[in-house]
């Protein structure tokens, strides 16, 4: 695994952090990158969007980081209940996905809480683009 | 031709296929593979397979196999972690689903045409479609075999068929 640069500011924020990754692979990779960049966060891990919904009535996710493509509810239809839920509609969330297609860089376009980086990418580059998102929470939130 | 077919599908060669596969090998788990010829006709004991069914205007079948020691191998060098060696399986299906990802956007024409969400599948040799391939390639990665196989499932059309 590359080492991974982390701006100071979310090093230093107690953050939690929702994981929902399918593959025991990927999320090995992604959990050991955020544990390594941001020892004070807590990460939570699902396997598929309804899992991570029953998390989100237990956990606060400052920041969730979804796969699309997954068995079960699958990112798009987590992503729609997440936004039609008064109170989980703003959460930040960070989409990885092998699909670049138009149309999933249009359905998310006017979304100002979501951001889509290509599969794979690297801790380096999952954790700048978390930075832009946690940016303009509050510090008191994280 | 079926009119739902984008007039502009291209047909990806075996090469254009080793190209997405050796990308995102290297992108995802810093490994390189070499071109090694084509897959030899008939079974050959490669026991880690995954399918994925690409539907939308076209419809395609990807599969790719090796052996489990490949698995193991992406597995590793994906997270670093030299524990993740029991995590063969679910790292080349990972592989399998980034690969087809990929070809379906720089490839075929799934950049702009609407495709449904697919989800890699374990398959076997006898649910090949009985046609040849319209893309294929062998690839020596770390020095175990990986087949890839891209089949048009729906008669191809447009000026590049």
């Amino acid at each position: 695994m590359e080492p991974t640069a982390v701006p100071k500011p979310l090093a230093l924020r107690t953050l939690t952090i929702l994981l929902i990754e399918d593959s025991d692979t990927v999320r090995s990779f992604l959990h050991h990158a955020l544990r390594a960049a941001l020892p004070s966060a807590t990460i939570v891990e699902a396997t598929e969007g309804r899992a991570a919904l029953r998390e989100l009535t237990r956990c606060r996710a400052d920041l969730i980081i979804t796969d699309l493509q997954m068995p079960g509810m699958d990112g798009r239809a987590f992503l729609a209940t997440l936004r039609q839920n008064p109170i989980l509609r703003h959460k930040r969330v960070l989409v990885l996905s092998s699909d670049n297609s138009r149309d999933l860089r249009e359905r998310y376009a006017s979304d100002p809480h979501l951001a889509i980086l290509p599969k794979p990418s690297t801790g380096a580059e999952i954790l700048r683009v978390a930075h832009d998102l946690l940016a303009d929470l509050p510090a008191s939130a994280a | 031709m079926n009119p739902s077919q984008s007039p502009f599908l291209t047909r990806p060669s075996g090469f254009a296929v080793a190209e997405v596969v050796d990308r995102v090998l290297s992108d995802w788990a810093y490994l390189s593979a070499q071109p090694a010829g084509m897959p030899a006709p008939g079974p050959a004991h490669l026991p880690l397979e995954f399918a994925v069914r690409l539907s939308g205007p076209s419809d395609f079948l990807l599969v790719m196999r090796s052996t489990e020691a490949l698995g193991s191998a992406v597995a590793v060098a994906s997270t670093g972690d030299p524990g993740a060696n029991g995590l063969g399986p679910d790292a080349f299906r990972e592989l399998v689903n980034l690969v087809a990802g990929h070809l379906l956007t720089e490839c075929l024409d799934g950049g702009t045409a609407l495709y449904r969400s697919f989800l890699p599948q374990a398959s076997v040799p006898s649910d090949w479609p009985a046609c040849d391939p319209m893309g294929q390639a062998l690839l020596l990665v770390d020095n175990h075999p990986l087949e890839i196989r891209l089949w048009s499932t729906q008669p191809a059309s447009g000026p590049h068929a």
